[in-house]
């Protein structure tokens, strides 16, 4: 959209035109090629997956019920984690199918860091308890694992999540160590795990 | 055998474009060849190839043939009859064989209106080889990596749509699916989105006419204006369908978003938007150097960047690059696109900078107060309008290019921008077609804009003492009054002067005058759609209500003067869709005005409901209600009262439709001077 | 009637139209909005696509809308209240970009096409030369 004759002089000035014609080419030119060099750097990156800037931050605290298979008991705070790696999985019965794809993964990560101390969270977004316990009762329960009822998506606000599903891995201290988007699986949960553990561990 | 039919079509397409390409180059160095004969071949087998791809689509959607991965994946048993042909283009790979499909036209048009009699027209032999090009490259990309008859070759576990297609001919072992995933929910809620993009499409690829002879004429170095007017009434009629599918877009999102906005500026909209900027930009400075000569090469820079950022619109759509309504999902598409938009832009760039020489130089302005100086005027608001939109759209890439932070650019942005460019442009509008070429006086213009003004006043007067201090509101009556005044007074005024001299009725001078000049009072008709929509933007802006309400079974609420009542819920299987509604009945003043039935959507394929917002256009405005969230007791409702916004519809259409005036009507027999004649 | 008389009654009526328009926009309203829509319709709902908050009928968008009202109530300022979504979000959920840092430029280039585009045109111009106008549309 550069103006580029409008300054065009007429014929008098020929070879002055010219050089002015083939400067304001050869501007618009490396203009077009950085435009699609910019272009070319959004390849294969999906522009919904934006990093998060809670990472190194603390996390947020949150008061939610907690679902149990036959009971809803009374808010509980997220800060009541604080001394334990925690892994915060924001999930939905109606997400399908990446939660339904990642749900075996989290349920065995939970069952197998149990006894290295890292807790598990899952806080059903948007969502009613009878569909929730509808979608554990079909794929199970984790155990080590806590289900937290976030009806009218707050939770999902105060960690800025984009959708579901979403998991953060939250350290010792209470800090934001890492963000998965989109479905996670159990090898690269454990990495992140491994990291958590040791960097404020033992 | 859809599959295998409908690829071999592409190939026969492929194998025309080339052959079009080829005779086309040849046609244009050697007129002997330029003709009818020479090139009906690799036209015929070209036009026959983009109609059977589309057919053989189209056959495999009615038919349910999910052995096509694309059929799979965007239809299913239960989709209703009129989504089906509509997934023809609802998703990425079926949206490129529509645009091939449009291209085939215009090809086929430039070839059957050129060479009908004549022979040796290089121009449009140029002009048509330009086309195959583009043809070429489009139906390559079918060919290979947007395969629209990719044949499945696994389906996903459940048996329902498919994960990965192979190529119709080579794929080996074929696995089809027992049902296909059904068409996007958003898509398919509406009727008006079977109309939108065919619209839009041949509004874009219709802008690659008036391209194509541009660089055919630059080719030729011919630069005169033969390329222009020759191209003139297809620039029109690209622009009239371009228009159109921008409003029915609006229209579409209006209707079936259910968030009671009409445009959002979303990169998309934007994509549409600036090539509509740029192409009314040519349209009125074509008029100026067929009238005065001047513009030249400003004409070709504009009739270059109109089809780039019609590319870049593509691009910016089917790439994944940016996220919007619109987008589909990431796709190898996207470098092959990149690429082409910068041979584009660097091809035509260096053509016409090799050419520049050759362009006849402008003859300079005489007085900056005469309609070419409004032209100009004209023309710098709209490409700096345009530099806007593609600044704001592209402005958060560039950002997260170059540095680690992320910004956000969107409506606030837009609208502070756009809003003063608008009301200088309904100035420019008011003032131009008045102005006399060369130079105006003063005196002049203000004897022609006299009485609209007043009136203009006299309307925005009339606003202030029924109590409206809204100063967009104001305004906004001032200029688009002021707009339509001019308009009315100038073809009164001049039927006036007519009738008395030949002694006619009024009504029949005015019918004359506008025939006379169909160009001008094309143009005239659509500034008035235009005015008319500013109108009923101006109104619906600024004058709009809205609430959220939660109403109980059997209560009422009040809102705007209208009294809500929930009566119940109801909720009903349709085809492909679970309907989730409620009764509402609303009353004025006691009075029933209307039963209205807003409804949550939920389609098979996803679990977010999508709404249908109920909208009532009365002459006053519209209601609209939209369901929020509901159950038996109580219901969550989005009501929205928006003032005259059927002005922006109507003006809108009135707009692209006047389109018609300008190259339908033809000239009475006497006047035989034509527009690119009379310098 | 005399015709300066008219024009006299012509130019009476037009300014007084014009000091009732202009007395009308000088009293021109735009307090009265809503202050939670107008943050709402600075922020991006982020589960949508390009909409704002304040536009988005998606249950997200309800909740940050909800925090705004509460943030609000709480007496937090506009910026701060935007502040704690960019916290959350990055600076990309904000689409009012600030007259500043590195948003300055996306307002600035348009300013200066249209400044550079005066430029152009004025220095196509001829050196004025006073003409009558005898041609007509």
């Amino acid at each position: 959209m550069t103006n580029t004759d409008l300054a065009v002089e007429p014929t008098p000035e020929a070879p002055q035109r010219n050089l002015k014609l083939w400067i304001t080419t050869g501007l618009a030119a490396v203009a077009f090629i950085a435009l699609a060099l910019v272009f070319n750097s959004r390849f294969g990156v999906d522009p919904r997956v934006v990093e998060s800037p809670l990472i190194g931050q603390p996390a947020p605290n949150l008061e939610l019920e907690v679902l149990e298979q036959d009971a809803i008991s009374g808010p509980m705070a997220m800060s009541e984690f604080r001394g334990s790696v925690v892994v915060v999985n924001f999930f939905a019965s109606w997400c399908i199918p990446s939660c339904r794809d990642e749900h075996p993964h989290l349920t065995a990560a939970a069952a197998d860091y149990a006894d290295r101390g890292v807790r598990f969270v899952g806080i059903a977004t948007s969502d009613t308890p009878e569909d929730t316990r509808g979608f554990l009762d079909a794929l199970g329960w984790g155990t080590n694992y806590t289900y937290l009822n976030d009806p009218d998506a707050r939770a999902g606000v105060e960690f800025g999540t984009f959708g579901v599903p979403e998991t953060f891995v939250i350290d010792r201290e209470g800090l934001v160590t890492h963000k998965f988007t989109g479905p996670v699986t159990y090898d690269e949960l454990v990495v992140e795990l491994e990291k958590a553990l040791t960097e404020t561990g033992s | 055998m859809n599959a295998t039919l409908g690829y071999l079509s592409i190939l026969a397409a492929v194998v025309g474009a080339l052959g079009i390409t080829v005779r086309g180059f040849i046609a244009m160095r050697d007129p002997e060849r330029a003709n009818k004969g020479y090139l009906g071949l690799p036209v015929i087998l070209f036009v026959s190839g983009a109609v059977g791809a589309m057919f053989f689509l189209e056959l495999g959607l009615l038919t349910d043939d999910f052995s096509i991965k694309y059929i799979a994946n965007n239809s299913s048993t239960t989709t209703p009859f009129l989504f089906k042909v509509a997934s023809g283009w609802a998703s990425l790979e079926g949206s490129i064989v529509l645009w091939g499909l449009v291209l085939a036209g215009f090809t086929f048009a430039v070839y059957a209106r050129f060479f009908r009699s004549e022979s040796g027209d290089r121009l449009a032999a140029g002009a048509l080889a330009i086309m195959g090009l583009i043809s070429l490259y489009f139906f390559g990309l079918m060919a290979t990596i947007s395969d629209p008859f990719a044949r499945c070759v696994q389906t996903f576990s459940d048996g329902v749509g498919c994960v990965t297609g192979e190529n119709a001919i080579l794929a080996n072992v074929i696995s089809s699916p027992i049902e296909g995933r059904g068409a996007n929910a958003l898509l398919q809620n509406h009727w008006l989105m079977a109309l939108h993009p065919p619209t839009l499409y041949v509004g874009y690829v219709g802008l690659s006419v008036p391209f194509a002879f541009a660089i055919s004429a630059l080719l030729l170095k011919t630069t005169g204006a033969a390329w222009l007017t020759r191209t003139r009434n297809w620039t029109v009629f690209a622009w009239m369908f371009l228009t159109a599918g921008i409003v029915l877009g609006g229209l579409w999102s209006y209707e079936v978003l259910g968030w009671g906005g009409y445009w959002a500026w979303d990169p998309v909209e934007n994509a549409s938007f600036m090539p509509w900027l740029v192409a009314t930009a040519f349209l009125h400075s074509s008029v100026v150097q067929a009238r005065r000569g001047m513009l030249q090469s400003w004409n070709f820079v504009l009739v270059i960047t109109t089809f780039a950022l019609t590319i870049l619109g593509t691009f910016l759509t089917r790439s994944g690059v940016i996220v919007s309504v619109h987008s589909f999902s990431q796709s190898a598409i996207g470098p092959a696109l990149l690429i082409f938009l910068v041979v584009v832009l660097l091809g035509s760039l260096g053509l016409f900078a090799s050419r520049a020489h050759t362009i006849a130089s402008s003859p300079r302005l005489d007085s900056l107060s005469s309609r070419e100086g409004v032209f100009l005027f004209n023309n710098l608001l709209l490409t700096v309008f345009a530099f806007m939109v593609l600044t704001g759209t592209l402005y958060p890439l560039f950002v997260e290019a170059f540095s680690d932070s992320t910004v956000g650019v969107g409506r606030p942005f837009f609208d502070r921008m756009a809003i003063p460019l608008s009301f200088l442009l309904l100035l420019a509008m008011g003032i131009g077609p008045v102005s006399p070429y060369r130079a105006a006086s003063a005196r002049v213009v203000w004897e022609r804009i006299r009485w609209p003004v007043r009136v203009a006043l006299g309307a925005a007067a009339l606003a202030v003492v029924f109590g409206y201090r809204n100063s967009f509101l104001l305004l906004g009556v001032l200029a688009a009054v002021f707009v339509m005044g001019v308009i009315i007074r100038n073809l009164y005024d001049a039927a006036r002067t007519r009738a008395d001299k030949l002694g006619i009725g009024r009504r029949q001078a005015a019918a004359r005058i506008m025939r006379g000049d169909p160009h001008y009072w094309g143009g005239q008709i659509s500034h008035l759609g235009v005015a008319i929509l500013a109108l009923g933007i101006a109104f619906s802006a600024n004058l709009s209500e809205t609430a959220t309400v939660t109403i109980d079974a059997g209560d009422t609420v009040n809102f705007a003067g209208f009294e809500v009542t929930y009566e119940q819920e109801f909720s009903r299987q349709e085809p492909g869709r679970f309907v989730t509604g409620a009764d509402i009945t609303v009353t004025r003043d006691g009075s029933v005005v209307g039963t209205y039935q807003p409804r949550l959507n939920q389609y098979g394929n996803t679990r977010e409901s999508i709404a249908t917002p109920e909208v009532d256009t009365m002459f006053s405005g519209d209601l609209y209600l939209s369901l929020r969230s509901i159950d038996p007791s109580s219901v969550t409702l989005e009501v929205y009262w928006f003032p005259f916004i059927w002005l922006i519809w109507v003006g809108g259409f009135l707009a692209a439709a006047a389109g018609v005036w300008g190259f339908a009507v033809k000239k009475p027999e006497r006047s035989v001077a034509r527009d690119d004649t009379r310098v | 009637m005399s015709d300066s008389i008219r024009k006299i009654a012509a130019a009476v009526v037009t300014i007084g139209l014009a000091v009732v328009v202009v007395i009308g926009l000088i009293q021109g309203d735009r307090t009265d909005e809503d202050r939670a829509r107008s943050i709402g319709s600075r922020v991006k709902c982020p589960v949508c696509q390009g909409v704002a908050i304040a536009d988005s009928p998606s249950e997200t968008a309800r909740a940050m809308m909800d925090v705004v009202e509460e943030r609000i109530a709480d007496g937090w300022s506009d910026r701060q209240i935007i502040d704690y979504f960019a916290e959350r979000y990055t600076d990309s959920i904000v689409i009012d970009p600030p007259f500043s840092g590195n948003t300055l430029l996306v307002w600035l280039l348009p300013i200066l096409a249209v400044v550079a585009g005066f430029f152009m045109i004025f220095s196509r111009r001829k050196t004025p030369v006073p003409k009558p106008d005898e041609v007509k549309q």
